[in-house]
């Protein structure tokens, strides 16, 4: 057998696949396991963050105030943990046998010391498999390796791989070392030679005078032809599109051209897919896929207290161990009340069981009650479950019984699913069941409660970096490779996309010191200088390699460029470049130098805002069965809202936007003033604790109503904004009991739903909706009470202009038929100042009074309601439909016929500005020019 | 040699004599320490700073020897570390020197925040520190803080109700703002959590001292009183006056107030400053009286005492926890990094590695470090062989940012008395020599008694190439901000519709300005968007810093579509996508969606046919198995979004600037994250979108600046540092800029200023604004403003603004706008504080004195400003394609479905089964192969059982299989192989490639290949546990594989004679040979149509 070993190939492989027997490509992975397979040595198979826990248990059993881990790995064990298992790594692989024989500083001394427990724990790395390799081989055994080609200097190569190594026969690959390519009297010859010539120089030292060159014009001049390239763009995606469409007129000779991409190859991958190439199989390794992610969520849910997001998270995440539809009915309940437990979240379940007994109807199924019951318990087990303090941490025991849950459920999957997802079920599972297994050996050690910080870093620890299994490499798909140093042969046409800073730094996290020690041990760690310049050496290959053609894709950026390109630019100029950006907004008609033809852009301006919408003839405008209190307000001030709404039925996601201001505080103070009210027998108010006892009612109430339905008030970082809702709250709940007792109410309803004929004059549209508060005084009047969060001018204002919708509104619903078409009184009470507002002070004294300089009644406010409803509908019946936003002017004409534009003379003024929450904003178009 | 080895050889040669004592610690006596090896070059804007800090770290590298890994250098921004590096490095390879030139990656050149996280990443055991040293974001961290708050508060919640409550009454709309700002001076100041109560305390003192004493009388009552009478008095149809009715409505609403206290103190300070109409103000001085007597009352002194005290004291707890909860962490923020190091420098084991191992320090922007930072470099300094700091002590305009240019001074000036070099660079390269003569004018003026002038001065070194003016004015005569954009806006496109002469910087060469080679500097964000939109009006092409980036249209389309993925429900999400990709008015896609669902058509589906609907579906599967990344860049990538906005784009700059949006939202998804990585969270697409909601820093909803282009770039002054263009219109000169009175500032207590520690004595002062807008009228506002505290704080503030003009006046090259308004400007405008009388031009020529002159112009601007032409935009896109649907490129042979006629010709019985405990027949199965493998590669080894048992051992199998029997089962098969097939080799594990003509390929390992004289032998083991009665069809399964495996051999010209199944632990060999048809899964239709012989 021959194999053909390199740093870079246990990865993407540049060579194109040749039909052959005997002969392998293989990277250090790749190859050690070979020969130990050949070698009859142990494979380690190793489970996530095994060999992590091992080490970090070793350096625990250690540790003593005089190791020089021993602060460090009381603030973070397993990022000590890591760092010198890569230490130690790293020495083995230089040659080291896990002891010193000389005496040596403190931080070698401790790890050698540790490393006595880390022999027999710790499952081997590369550097000690080597090793064993290496000694086998002394031992006499053979395999069935003949040649092995190298594609880096063996000088690249650690010690214990050149160990190895030394045991066989071996050559080097043709394109390792420099030459020169390309034809004659090109740019790309030109540029070979000066990269060559310069790097015979590399051995120069500073200091030395006599070779220094100065600066006298040592950059040769280019002639700009085809066989040099440089791309420039501003964007990764168009530069990586624009090569994908230079490689279709390429598409002939795929064999033997190359794309180097070194990081986030996948853009290229993506718009190869984009311009109908396959893929080239460029991978990115994420931690976070959806899959792997479901035990995560589900272990967060255990905590207190529980924030709606990350609630939502686990209820809209595309798996989870509950069925989608639970999880999805849950979603809207919390995407409304955010919390777990209230009414909405009730209503949700409720309505699933019905559903889940339709569906078992429908099937014949007879065991609905059971299967609901089962479903009932899961939601229980994972949602409503009991929570417990991060700090304090939760019960291990829990902890395992939560992950083995999960397992179960990832079990299940993974044998139901075939394939891309397979690959990824398998692994969440591998992850979940070694959580389990770190926890039991948490718990053997004694530690009978986890604290949520040390679980996330253990579920971060099994929780490796997976490849997305559903993409792969496509057959026919052009050469690539993630490494420039791979490019070891020559090619015709060389594509390096991206070049790029190199995020990596050269450098050893050994005092000098302690390198010398190590050295003077026979761990024969290379000079940092060597390794640069080797490196160096291994980003010329690209471009040496290169004969007809080499592409640069330079991108702009901040961090500098790429070494390699600065010796570029250093050592010539006029390079044929091209700005793919100016190509493509300035019109050009194709990228010049690679051919790729660029076609016109259909420009389609944003819609603008125009304060009318005119449908054509003929599409018809659902009308409302019932409308609401709110559906009103839409039809009468924001017509298209109504529309969007009703009739076009659009909908705000859940995701979308937890209401966390007003809107919520509002509601939470609705619910207490209902849970109050509705509390008290018979409605009667006398009937009150004390004050202390009223107070402690309150608090405890309140903070159970935020935890069932404004659970955002719980986030962290919450804490002075619930308390500054929480105290606003409870003040104006005393305030409403003052203004209350003035007034000498003696009965109070809360949230009284009605459901009336829209007309009392007949049809069948009807109107319905709750009464915040219903009030009777000693008097037996009845008054209306509609509990506001703030606004208190603005309420004010609708009084005295005889526009209180939603208080004429109410006092309809209840003027008939009961009330013997008596109207109620009505007011506001504002939550943030616990204000009254009212036309008059009659029925409370404090009211702050907004009296109108000609009063209505509700009755002729209702009235106007009415016409103006009728006239908002008639318009929208002809095709009409005003859009009041900002942005447009009320006296934009309408394309209506004169009676139908102009409102009615008993109508309500329909001016108002426009609101400041619109779902709908967006599809109201845009000002010019934004 | 390492570089660090040869580094120290050679420091020697070049560098300064080094002082042995540097890593003691100890100051030498009382003099202190020497700083000889300190320069400080002084360098003006425009004089070749960049130049001589490439050329210092050049010398040093060359000429001083200093390996590059010795170098330490800090730089203002990324960038400008970035350029640095790559022009020594340039300079270097120009002269030669490649390895020195690669070599140059090793020095550690950055921010200063980059250069911490190194350093402290080096000495992470020394310093107890985590060695992954996490960099929370600036995000993360204001989050935590306002954890730590809740925390600090949560066991008294009655304190937060108190906080809220004062803050309420002193109209402070954040206390917790107030709090952060005190608890991160604090820390920029290396002030003590323990020192801040103390200091609470004195800033309340210090405030109250300037109020009357309280007195404790029925203040609230007298009000009321006054209030009520006044309600009663005023008489509206006596008086008619709007005024008087506004002011009675007004007494209105405050009554309501007083009669349910708390009263907020504006009420009282605004009812002191309010009147009625003559006719009535008789009844509203008795209000005023009653009202102005809130500075006397005591609890107004209570309330600004403790919301003082308390802000510092919840400050200094909050302050602790949030520590304790970024240390639980394991994270580490900017603040945290400087503070470390700075401990760490103190640490013997540092300073002595350091001062081995460092020969350079290098600070760039040296005025703009901030007092943490001085520290910091100063004791770098003292364990360097020689450090260079390079600055403008004129352009320090940080001071808004925690920067405190004073300190810096008086650092310059202590470095030199203990013997710091100083080198001034004098001459100018930037600007004309008539801008440079009109700037050394102003400012030798402006910086008066600030500044000598040879600190100022700079000698012209370009040529004059036109007489051009080089000032001009622009006088505006409209009457309001957006009046004078529009101004401006018109007055730019004259400008370069006239074909203004400049030089160009790249070529010298002399030619008309263009839009890019102009800006335009404001001073406040609002009025950069007020010039730009002006700008915007006028056609004129225009690049600038935005915010809103997640509101623009581009970015919202993007969300739309992520939302659509996150929740198919979201059918706005969908109308959106649609409204703002078809180019049609709102009526045809709603009509659309009317008849759909008339027609009972489903809501969720609509609009599946639309392109961009149509691709995003398409990626809807995806989700499953991708992360947010890469799930928000297949978004933005793959479903036509650019082309979208390329399309309502109304030109290029726009264009570009929507396609950086793009970009940054996925930068943004980066950086979700790695917010979710560092704080061990879970990142999904839902989360990234809620994340969006709440961005918790202004920074995040930048929109990129496009740096291409040709366009006027407006900017603020700030932003412009660094810059030249070559023509600069000096907008807002007029500007006031508000007092830094009440904002939390940091003054000295007195202490002498020492230069080792130069954080000694640093105070933070708070005096909490109650006056809101009003600056003045009020007796106890007026004593504030003439405090001796007030009066440093505004000639602090006023010599800071002098040097943003500095800043903001030298970025020139060829011309200079000064643009001011018509009307006087106010007595505390920019303007004023240049003390220069002569700053403005009035006519052609400006006599600088001296007999210097100028050439100059002065204009008034008026309204009939006309557009620029909009110029042509017709973009171009890269063809739309149908994607490929190409199959996988790799076949596994053991995947392949087994061949419809094949059978089995022979069957040897190799004897027993091997006896298994366990049926986890995968992980058996390796061990098996394995050890079978090794067998036969290295047969005949006296320890040959041992090996067997570390192998099963090791994959954790020895519980289910014995080594003998297993040993036993390898030794048969090779045995009987050897006797059978006589095979010249044996080879295992034979790896084979077969490319296939539709460009898959079929790759894999031959278990074992016998080479025998009659041709290749095939055999595959199949670690089956089922019985003999199921060989057949268990060797008929795998007929597709050894199938594969005989093509492949085949193809590569290796005729295989025959193929076997090798059952080792139930004993059988069996021979599978087959018919000339086809597979049933036609995987290779195009190779050999045979199949076995
Ligand atoms: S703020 Fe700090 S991290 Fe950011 S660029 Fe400046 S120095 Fe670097």
């Amino acid at each position: 057998m021959i194999v053909h070993f390199g740093l870079h190939l246990d990865g993407m492989t540049p060579e194109p696949p040749h039909t052959a027997a005997g002969i392998a490509t293989a990277g250090p992975a790749r190859l050690l396991d070979l020969l130990e397979l050949q070698l009859g040595l142990p494979t380690p198979s190793v489970r996530p963050g095994q060999a992590l826990l091992a080490y970090k248990s070793c350096l625990e059993d250690l540790d003593g105030p005089r190791r020089f881990y021993h602060r460090s790995l009381a603030i973070d064990p397993l990022g000590v943990a890591r760092t010198l298992l890569a230490w130690r790594a790293a020495w083995h692989e230089a040659g080291w046998r896990g002891r010193f024989t000389g005496s040596v500083s403190r931080r070698l001394a401790d790890l050698a010391d540790v490393e006595t427990l880390a022999r027999e724990r710790v499952p081997p790395n590369p550097g000690q498999r080597l090793q064993r390799i290496a000694a086998a081989l002394d031992d006499g055994l053979v395999t069935q390796i003949e040649r092995i080609v190298l594609h880096d200097e063996i000088d690249a190569l650690p010690a214990a791989w050149r160990d190895v190594l030394a045991h066989f026969r071996c050559e080097t690959a043709e394109g390792v070392a420099p030459a020169p390519r390309a034809a004659a009297d090109t740019d790309l010859l030109r540029i070979q030679e000066r990269l060559l010539a310069l790097d015979d120089d590399a051995v120069r030292t500073p200091g030395n005078t006599a070779q220094d060159r100065g600066s006298a014009d040592a950059r040769i001049r280019l002639r700009g032809d085809d066989s040099l390239i440089v791309v420039r763009g501003a964007s990764r995606d168009v530069s990586a599109q624009v090569i994908g469409e230079y490689l279709r007129s390429r598409a002939d000779r795929m064999d033997d051209v190359v794309v180097i991409a070194e990081r986030d190859g996948i853009i290229v991958d993506n718009a190869l897919e984009r311009v109908g190439l396959p893929r080239a199989g460029f991978q990115h390794y994420s931690r976070f896929r959806a899959v792997t992610q479901v035990l995560k969520l589900a272990l967060a849910l255990v905590w207190k207290p529980l924030g709606p997001r990350p609630l939502l998270q686990f209820l809209l995440h595309p798996v989870g161990p509950l069925p989608g539809r639970v999880r999805s009915a849950l979603a809207e309940a919390v995407a409304s009340e955010p919390g777990v437990g209230g009414h909405a979240w009730a209503d949700a379940l409720a309505e699933l069981a019905e559903r889940e007994r339709q569906a078992a109807a429908e099937r014949g199924d007879t065991d609905a009650e059971a299967r609901i019951e089962a479903l009932r318990a899961d939601v229980r087990y994972w949602l409503e479950c009991e929570r417990f303090a991060p700090d304090d941490g939760a019960p291990t025991t829990l902890l395992i019984e939560r992950a083995q849950r999960c397992s179960t459920w990832l079990a299940r999957r993974l044998n139901a699913t075939d394939g891309s997802e397979r690959e990824l079920f398998a692994a969440a599972l591998a992850q979940s069941e070694a959580l389990i297994d770190a926890l039991a050996s948490l718990r053997e050690r004694g530690t009978e409660q986890v604290g949520r910080l040390l679980l996330e870093r253990l579920v971060d620890e099994v929780t490796g970096f997976s490849p997305d299994p559903a993409i792969f490499s496509e057959a026919g798909h052009v050469r690539a490779t993630t490494s420039a140093a791979t490019i070891t042969r020559p090619w015709d046409t060389v594509i390096w996309w991206d070049i790029a800073a190199p995020a990596e730094r050269v450098d050893y996290p050994w005092s000098d010191a302690e390198l010398a020690e190590l050295r003077g041990e026979g761990v024969a760690l290379p000079s940092t200088d060597d390794v640069i310049r080797r490196r160096a050496r291994a980003w010329t290959r690209p471009v040496l390699n290169a004969r007809r053609r080499l592409v640069l894709v330079v991108h702009d950026a901040d961090a500098g460029h790429h070494p390699l390109w600065s010796r570029l630019t250093s050592i010539a100029e006029g390079f044929n470049e091209v700005r793919l950006e100016e190509a493509l907004l300035g019109g050009a008609d194709s990228i010049a130098p690679l051919g790729v033809s660029l076609e016109p852009l259909e420009q389609r301006p944003l819609p603008e805002r125009r304060r009318w919408w005119q449908l054509p003839a003929g599409v018809k405008v659902p009308h409302r069965a019932t409308e609401s209190f709110s559906s009103l307000t839409k039809l009468v001030y924001h017509p298209h809202q109504w529309v969007l709404r009703y009739a076009a039925k659009l909908h705000a996601g859940r995701a979308a936007n937890l209401p966390d201001d007003a809107l919520l505080y509002g509601k939470l103070a609705h619910r207490l003033f209902e849970t109050y009210f509705s509390g008290l027998p018979n409605g009667e108010l006398a009937a009150r604790p004390a004050r202390a006892e009223l107070d402690r009612w309150l608090r405890r109430t309140l903070a159970e109503i935020v935890e069932r339905e404004g659970a955002v008030l719980d986030e962290p970082g919450m804490g002075v904004t619930r308390e500054r809702v929480l105290a606003t709250i409870e003040r104006a709940f005393h305030a409403l009991l003052g203004h209350l007792d003035e007034a000498r109410i003696v009965r109070v309803s809360a949230e009284v739903w009605h459901d009336v004929p829209f007309r009392s004059d007949g049809g069948d549209t009807r109107l319905s909706g709750s009464v915040d508060l219903l009030l009777e005084d000693a008097r037996s009047r009845e008054i209306v009470l509609d509990v506001k969060w703030g606004g208190l001018d603005w309420r004010g204002r609708e009084i005295e202009e005889n526009r209180a919708l939603q208080l004429a509104t109410y006092a309809y619903m209840r003027s008939r038929p009961d009330t013997a078409g008596r109207w109620p009184e009505q007011a506001y009470f504002i939550v943030q100042t616990g204000d009254i507002v009212a036309a008059d002070a009659r029925i409370f004294p404090s009211a702050r009074v907004f009296a109108p300089g000609m009063p209505e009644t509700a009755e002729q406010i209702w009235r106007r309601l009415l016409r103006t409803y009728d006239w908002r509908l008639a318009q929208i019946d002809a095709g009409a439909i005003e859009v009041n936003v900002a942005g447009t002017e009320p006296d934009e004409p309408a394309p209506l016929p004169e009676e139908l534009a102009a409102a009615p003379d008993e109508a309500l003024a329909v001016n108002v500005a426009p609101g400041r929450y619109d779902d709908y904003a967006l599809l109201t178009g845009w000002e010019p020019g934004v | 040699m390492s570089a660090r080895e040869r580094g120290r050889s050679h420091a020697g040669d070049g560098a300064p004599p080094r002082d042995a004592s540097r890593a003691d610690g100890s100051p030498r006596g009382r003099a202190g320490r020497d700083f000889s090896h300190v320069l400080f070059i002084s360098a003006g804007a425009g004089s070749g700073k960049t130049y001589r800090l490439t050329e210092e770290l050049e010398h040093a590298l060359v000429r001083d020897r200093v390996a590059p890994a010795r170098v330490i250098g800090t730089t203002f921004t990324v960038k400008a570390a970035a350029e640095l590096r790559e022009r020594v490095r340039q300079r270097l390879i120009e002269r030669g020197f490649i390895a020195l030139a690669e070599q140059t990656a090793q020095a550690l050149i950055g921010t200063v925040h980059s250069v911490s996280e190194r350093l402290l990443r080096r000495f992470a055991f020394e310093l107890g520190l985590s060695p992954e040293l996490s960099v929370a974001s600036i995000e993360d961290c204001a989050g935590f803080f306002n954890q730590a708050l809740d925390e600090t508060l949560a066991p008294d919640p009655a304190a937060a109700r108190r906080m809220n409550a004062v803050a309420w009454r002193l109209g402070i709309d954040d206390w917790r703002g107030d709090v952060k700002t005190i608890a991160d001076r604090a820390r920029e100041n290396a002030v003590s959590p323990d020192a801040l109560a103390a200091m609470g305390r004195r800033s309340a003192d210090d405030m109250l001292a300037h109020f009357p004493k309280p007195e404790d009388r029925d203040w609230d009552g007298a009000l009321f009183t006054a209030v009520q009478t006044a309600l009663d008095e005023i008489d509206l149809d006596v008086d008619t006056t709007n005024g008087t009715r506004g002011y009675y409505e007004w007494l209105k609403g405050a009554i309501y107030g007083l009669r349910r206290p708390p009263v907020p103190w504006s009420l009282w300070i605004t009812a002191s400053k309010s009147s009625a109409r003559a006719k009535s103000d008789h009844i509203a001085a008795r209000v005023r009286e009653a009202a102005a007597a809130y500075d006397r009352h005591p609890q107004l002194h209570a309330d600004l005492r403790e919301y003082v005290e308390q802000s510092y004291s919840i400050a200094a707890r909050a302050l602790a926890r949030f520590q304790e909860i970024k240390t639980e962490r394991g994270l580490i923020d900017f603040g945290d990094m400087e503070q470390r190091l700075l401990a760490a420098l103190d640490e013997p084991h540092v300073r002595e590695r350091l001062a081995g191992e460092l020969d350079l320090l290098l600070v760039d922007e040296f005025q703009d470090t901030n007092p943490m930072q001085l520290a910091i470099f100063m004791k770098l300094a003292a364990l360097a062989g020689k450090a260079i700091f390079v600055g403008d002590v004129k352009q320090a305009i940080y001071g808004f940012r925690g920067c405190d240019p004073e300190l810096v001074h008086d650092t310059l000036a202590a470095l030199v008395e203990r013997g710091g070099q100083v080198d001034v660079l004098e001459r100018s390269w930037r600007s004309r020599p008539a801008l440079v003569e009109y700037v050394n004018h102003v400012f030798v003026h402006a910086f008066a008694g600030e500044l000598e002038r040879r600190q100022v001065e700079l000698r012209p070194q370009r040529t004059e190439r036109t007489d051009a003016p080089a000032v001009l004015r622009w006088t505006t005569t409209a009457g309001n901000r957006a009046g004078r954009a529009v101004q401006l806006a018109g007055a730019i496109a004259r400008l370069v519709a006239s074909g203004f002469p400049i030089v160009d910087p790249d070529t010298d060469e002399t030619r008309p300005v263009r839009w890019g080679d102009v800006a335009v500097l404001a001073a406040s964000n609002d009025s950069v968007e007020e010039i730009a939109k002006a700008l915007r009006a006028a056609q004129v092409p225009m690049k600038m810093t935005l915010s809103g980036l997640l509101t623009v249209p581009e970015i919202a389309i993007a969300k739309a579509a992520l939302r659509r993925l996150a929740d198919p429900a979201d059918t706005i999400a969908t109308a959106e996508i649609v409204s703002m990709t078809s180019g049609l008015p709102a009526e045809a896609w709603l009509e659309d969606r009317l008849r759909r669902l008339e027609n009972g058509g489903d809501g969720e589906s609509w609009a599946a046919d639309h392109p961009i609907v149509a691709r995003l579906e398409a990626l809807r599967p995806s989700i499953g198995t991708q992360s947010p990344v890469e799930i928000v860049a297949r978004v933005l990538n793959t479903i036509g979004l650019r082309e979208a906005a390329t399309g309502f784009s109304q030109n290029a700059i726009k264009a570009a600037q929507r396609h950086k949006n793009l970009d940054a939202l996925l930068d943004l998804a980066v950086e979700y994250e790695r917010h979710c990585d560092a704080q061990h969270l879970a990142a999904t697409l839902t989360g990234f979108l809620f994340w969006l909601e709440n961005p918790h820093s202004p920074e995040l909803d930048l929109q990129p600046v496009v740096t291409s282009g040709d366009a006027v770039h407006v900017l603020t002054y700030h932003k412009a540092k660094g810059l030249e263009w070559p023509v600069v219109v000096a907008a807002d000169l007029h500007f006031t800029w508000p007092t830094r009175l009440w904002d939390v500032r940091i003054e000295r207590d007195g202490t002498p200023f020492d230069v080792e520690r130069p954080l000694a004595g640093r105070l933070i002062r708070y005096w909490p604004n109650v006056f809101g807008k009003h600056s003045t009228g009020m007796p106890v506002l007026d004593a504030l403003c003439e405090s001796a505290e007030a009066r440093a704080c505004n000639a602090q503030s006023e010599r800071e603004n002098r040097r943003l003009a500095y800043v903001g006046l030298t970025r020139a090259r060829d011309a200079l706008v000064l643009a001011v308004p018509g009307r006087d400007a106010k007595q505390d405008a920019w303007i004023r504080t240049f003390h220069c009388a002569e700053l403005l031009p009035a006519g052609d020529r400006l006599d600088l004195g001296g007999g210097k002159t100028i050439p100059t112009r002065a204009e008034v601007l008026d309204d009939d400003a006309e557009g620029a032409e909009p110029r042509p935009f017709a973009p171009r896109r890269l063809p739309e394609r149908a994607p490929a649907d190409a199959p996988r490129e790799g076949v596994y042979p053991s995947g392949l479905p087994p061949l419809e006629r094949a059978h089995v010709a022979e069957r040897i019985d190799l004897g027993a089964r091997i006896p298994l405990r366990g049926d986890d027949m995968t992980t058996i199965g390796t061990a098996l192969h394995g050890a079978i493998a090794a067998h036969l590669v290295n047969p005949g080894r006296a320890d040959a059982l041992e090996r067997v048992r570390q192998l099963l051992a090791a994959a954790g199998v020895d519980p289910f299989v014995d080594a003998e029997h297993v040993l036993a089962a390898a030794e048969r098969f090779r045995a009987v192989v050897a006797e059978r097939f006589a095979p010249r080799r044996v080879l295992v594990e034979y790896p084979i490639v077969h490319r296939l003509a539709d460009g898959r390929v079929v790759r894999g390992s031959i278990d074992v290949l016998l080479e025998t004289a009659r041709g290749l032998v095939v055999i595959d083991h199949k670690s089956s546990p089922r019985p003999k009665s199921a060989w057949t069809d268990d060797a008929l399964e795998h007929s597709g594989q050894l199938d594969a495996y005989r093509r492949a051999l085949e193809a590569a010209g290796r005729p295989v004679a025959e193929c076997w199944i090798h059952f080792p632990v139930s004993g059988g060999l069996l021979r599978v040979t087959g018919e000339a048809e086809r597979p049933a899964a036609d995987f290779a239709s195009a190779t050999q149509p045979d199949l076995f012989a």
